[in-house]
């Protein structure tokens, strides 16, 4: 199973971009299926046993996004891609709310993407961690049962909320979490403004961390969907 | 014209002479009373009066009296009256046949002039329809000149539009064209009763616009100095709402070809969108999948380098095509300054290239309401300005400060002189000045997206620049005083 670097599906209409992919992805080392719509995919998945799926965001028939959903609810850690285009912000929020475990914007760069496939692959292939062992990326480490920050090795003192927030981000670590999730993560009272909210959280936790809160590297913003929490 | 009317009354009270006594003798010899002759009398001065007006009425009576006292009062046939009674009769008789011919008269003359009025008001009323209906494709001025002379039956009637430059005249008459112009040039309003000319300088408000000339005869009697000023009123607003249409249909006309420009740009960048991707992924697997060797690795990273920059500019024109007028959803929030300039600072960090960036809050602001995406966007819009236009290596500043009423963010840059003239064309969408297209890779659109987001939010933008001290592109919200 591991000589392949992973099986997967793409799910695009685009006969052009689906055989350059197919191509590309094929010579890099996986094994490659390929469906023309959302329809399709479903059937696809039941045939053959794949590792990912990326899937196209504008389809005909059924559509990117209730492809997605349905996929979800068939495979529950089945990871999504999902091939968006820049200027539809809303596109990729519908898309993460409704499964999708990261996007890719078009037209992109076959490293970045072979980058996302091969982590989201991983996050597949490694046993589920039970939720209360502790989470280390990086220097930073995290122990829920104990409630516990490291930097470093040394313990870092974070409020309820930002202990939370930050145990979200990591347990989710690589992937976008939007704004709405975080927000439902976290459990609290309605804020006035949630946004403003979350972008002062993750301030505060951006100070407590990074090295240099202005240019993070760890709690990443992915630009008007929501963060991201870098997995090297 | 005053010698006829002379010899009129002349003839009418000759006629008036030879009638009363006539007519009294004949009552007389035909056995009639004192007061049937009296009162036939009577009746008839208040007639002429009617008729003829007061002058004739007065004659009438004076001439009526000397005949009853001719024929009725004893002695007869003598004008000789021996009773003082007689005296008291005659005396009431006049009074009261003159007060009869005055009421009469006034009567006659006030009816004279409500018709008079009316007949104006009417023509007033018809030329204000007619201007309602003039032809916005036609000249609007040779219509109204048309309209006036038909309406008032005026002799000549000229019409000077000071904006286009441009004299309309009708009727049979010739018109002086430098007195029409004088009228507007010294803002005159000259009535000339005796040759019964006209001249108004035309006004909107105290603004003047043109100058109307009108000349008729007397005999029609539909023009006065108030008709003239209703008809100057009404030319001024005809003139104007002609004006206002012009400009607004070439507003319409510019904002249609926008749109159309706008949306076949969309259209297109909709439909590259695709291929590029394909053309990228192909190329970057390229690159990504084999050991290349020297020219193949170097062309195809031309291919790779050049479908990226491509896909950047179809990303960018999409993303304005998105600001378009009611297709701009506005989500504002509660923004702190600071974390737009941290903003500035990572996002702008690549497009600055070699320029230093400084950052100064002025007052400390400290928040601002606004859609955080959108004035990211006209922040970076601005900077990425800056650094294209500015000269090499020159530092780049943003500030911000308050004022009473806005939040004003300015972006100054060494260099870059935008000349007066240009200085509002820059903001239009598909403009770039005529030395920029050599200077800067670019596609015009940049800056109008910072005004449309700057109206987005009531706010504005504009430009100062000055070939020595630089060029500074200002970016103003309105101020909110109180804090969501």
């Amino acid at each position: 199973m591991n000589d392949s670097q992973g099986r997967l599906l793409i799910v695009e209409d685009d006969t052009a971009l689906r055989r350059s992919l197919r191509t590309t992805l094929d010579v890099l080392g996986f094994d490659v299926g390929e469906a023309s719509n959302g329809e399709d995919s479903l059937v696809r998945l039941r045939m053959v046993d794949y590792e990912a799926v990326l899937l196209d965001i504008n389809m005909p028939g059924i559509g990117g996004i209730e492809t997605c959903r349905r996929i979800r609810r068939i495979y529950t850690r089945m990871p999504i891609l999902m091939l968006t285009v820049r200027d539809s912000e809303d596109d990729k929020v519908n898309a993460l709310e409704a499964g999708a475990d990261d996007y890719v914007i078009k037209p992109f760069q076959i490293r970045e993407l072979t980058a996302r496939i091969r982590a989201a692959i991983r996050r597949f292939r490694a046993p589920e961690t039970p939720a209360e062992m502790p989470v280390a990326i990086g220097t930073i480490m995290i122990d829920p049962v104990r409630r516990r920050v490291e930097r470093s090795g040394t313990a870092v003192h974070l409020t309820p909320r930002e202990f939370d927030a930050l145990l979200f981000l990591m347990t989710h670590a690589g992937r976008p979490v939007t704004h709405a999730r975080l927000i439902a993560a976290l459990r609290g009272p309605g804020f006035g403004n949630e946004r403003t909210y979350l972008r002062v959280l993750i301030g505060q936790l951006r100070k407590k961390l990074e090295d240099d809160p202005a240019n993070p590297t760890y709690i990443l913003t992915d630009s008007y969907i929501g963060y991201r929490f870098h997995q090297p | 014209m005053k010698y006829k009317h002379v010899i009129r009354h002349l003839l009418r009270t000759v006629a008036i002479v030879f009638a009363i006594p006539l007519l009294t003798s004949v009552i007389y010899y035909g056995h009639g009373k004192a007061l049937t002759a009296g009162l036939i009398e009577l009746v008839l001065v208040m007639l002429i009066a009617f008729r003829w007006g007061f002058l004739e009425a007065a004659v009438a009576s004076v001439l009526s009296v000397a005949c009853l006292d001719y024929f009725y009062m004893p002695p007869i046939f003598s004008f000789y009256e021996r009773d003082p009674q007689d005296w008291i009769s005659s005396g009431i008789f006049v009074t009261v046949a003159l007060a009869a011919g005055r009421l009469a008269d006034g009567i006659k003359r006030k009816a004279i002039q409500t018709e008079g009025e009316r007949t104006r008001l009417e023509r007033l009323y018809l030329t204000c329809r007619d201007i309602l209906m003039l032809d916005r494709r036609d000249e609007v001025g040779v219509q109204l000149t048309r309209l006036i002379a038909e309406t008032f039956h005026v002799d000549a009637v000229a019409l000077w539009d000071a904006r286009e430059v441009r004299m309309d005249k009708a009727g049979r008459d010739a018109v002086p064209d430098d007195e029409v112009r004088a009228t507007y040039f010294h803002e005159l309003c000259e009535n000339d009763l005796v040759s019964y000319k006209f001249k108004r300088v035309l006004r909107l408000g105290v603004r003047p616009v043109g100058a109307i000339y009108l000349a008729g005869s007397p005999d029609e009697g539909l023009l006065d100095p108030r008709s003239v000023d209703a008809i100057a009123s009404l030319s001024a607003i005809a003139l104007e709402r002609a004006h206002s249409f012009a400009a607004e249909s070439s507003a319409e006309a510019s904002k249609r070809s926008e749109q159309l420009r706008s949306a076949v740009l969309d259209g297109l960048a909709h439909a590259f969108k695709t291929p590029l991707a394909t053309i990228q992924s192909a190329s970057s697997g390229l690159l990504e999948i084999s050991r290349l060797e020297y020219p193949a690795r170097e062309l195809v990273s031309l291919i790779d380098e050049q479908a990226t920059r491509l896909a950047k500019l179809t990303n960018h024109a999409l993303q304005t095509a998105e600001l378009d007028e009611g297709r701009l959803k506005l989500d504002r929030e509660r923004l702190s300054v600071d974390h737009l300039f941290q903003f500035c600072r990572t996002e702008a960090l690549h497009s600055l290239a070699d320029h230093p960036l400084r950052i100064i809050d002025q007052t400390s602001v400290g928040y601002v309401w606004a859609d955080a995406r959108l004035l990211e966007m006209a922040l970076l819009q601005m900077l990425d300005n800056a650094s294209k236009y500015g000269s090499p290596g020159s530092p780049i500043t943003l500030c911000v400060k308050s004022t009473d009423t806005e939040v004003v963010f300015n972006v100054w840059n060494e260099g870059s002189f935008v000349a007066p003239e240009e200085r509002f064309r820059i903001f239009q969408r598909f403009y770039r000045s005529p030395g920029s297209q050599h200077r800067a890779p670019g596609t015009g659109i940049g800056l109008s997206v910072t005004k449309r987001i700057a109206e987005a939010h009531t706010g504005r933008v504009w430009v100062e620049s000055d070939s020595e001290a630089g060029t500074t592109f200002s970016f103003a919200l309105p101020r909110i005083h109180k804090e969501a």
